[in-house]
């Protein structure tokens, strides 16, 4: 059981650091446009 | 005197240059529950493959019910996102349109919102079906059931998804893209939660014998309590978390292809 635990762990943490690795790169590009905007 | 801007022109696609902010650190917004979301799925993940025991009458020991745990808030986040695209429709659709204006911004956020929510209809419900037939694989010993109504349903279930997006990628003027779409997500939101919700009650197929455990509370106490105050709010924070990437990136590409646009819908 914990080897097939690991695996949809495994899974869910790399989902978990590319959507906050998504969400930085969006909140840098929205900062960009309201600087530009100014 | 070096110029603080970067010197890079423009690249295709980007309709200001990079400044100098690029450098700096950005706060995520919603950084906590973000995080608590990603450590409540961790935590329901662990409990359902350490903690909860075998279910009686499924298969693989018993251990094949924790299909459950991801099966069941995929379908039900796909039920969501059908109600929610209808919801931001119906509101474009009885905003009035200010004759001489461009396309207002603030009708522009429920366009938006109602297209964010039917992509992710159709990933959820795609979700849904590959859990779905891994679970089928282990009960049924088929993938794939054509003769059972609940699996064609799902498959209609992601084509009026899927329909919803071709029809958004013809349409290349903005207001009669958002009218038509709205259109289709609220008469598509009637037929969708037909599939999910009234089909299988009233036909007898292989999705029975599991719904029936489920509503019967045959699952037991370990698995609801895993399922409905771990597993199920996590899910519903990663629905949350993505629409708002997904609304933010809209956002983002809608003031680029058209920079007269003003974030309060004026005109510059």
């Amino acid at each position: 059981m914990i080897s097939l635990a690991i695996i949809p762990l495994i899974v869910w943490v790399g989902i978990f650091l590319y959507l906050l690795m998504v969400d930085r790169k969006l909140s840098r590009l929205e900062r960009e446009q309201e600087i530009d905007d100014l | 005197m070096q110029s603080t801007e970067s010197t890079q022109s423009t690249k295709p696609g980007r309709a200001v240059p990079r400044s100098r902010a690029s450098s700096q650190a950005v706060a995520i917004p919603g950084l906590g529950w973000k995080i608590w979301a990603g450590v409540w799925m961790a935590i329901g993940i662990a409990a359902a493959f350490l903690w909860v025991g075998p279910v009686v009458g499924f298969t693989m020991g018993g251990h094949g019910a924790k299909a459950f745990f991801f099966h069941m808030p995929n379908a039900w986040l796909a039920t969501i996102t059908y109600v929610t695209g209808a919801w931001y429709a119906v509101r474009y659709l009885r905003t009035p349109r200010t004759a001489g204006l461009e396309f207002r911004s603030e009708r522009n956020e429920d366009d938006m919102k109602s297209a964010v929510s039917m992509e992710l209809g159709l990933l959820f419900s795609f979700l849904a079906a590959v859990t779905g037939s891994l679970f089928a694989k282990n009960e049924w010993h088929a993938y794939w059931v054509w003769t059972d109504p609940r699996m064609v349903s799902i498959l209609v279930i992601m084509l009026i998804f899927a329909a919803y997006l071709v029809l958004r990628g013809a349409i290349e003027e903005p207001e009669k893209r958002a009218r038509l779409t709205a259109a289709y997500a609220l008469v598509a939101a009637i037929p969708g939660l037909f599939l999910i919700w009234v089909l299988p009650r009233i036909v007898d197929t292989l999705h029975s014998g599991p719904n029936n455990a489920v509503v019967g509370g045959g699952l037991g106490g370990n698995v609801r309590l895993v399922l409905y105050a771990f597993i199920m709010p996590a899910f519903i924070g990663l629905f949350v978390w993505l629409f708002q990437l997904r609304l933010r990136l809209m956002r983002l590409e809608a003031r680029a292809q058209n920079p007269y646009n003003a974030p309060n819908g004026s005109l510059r």
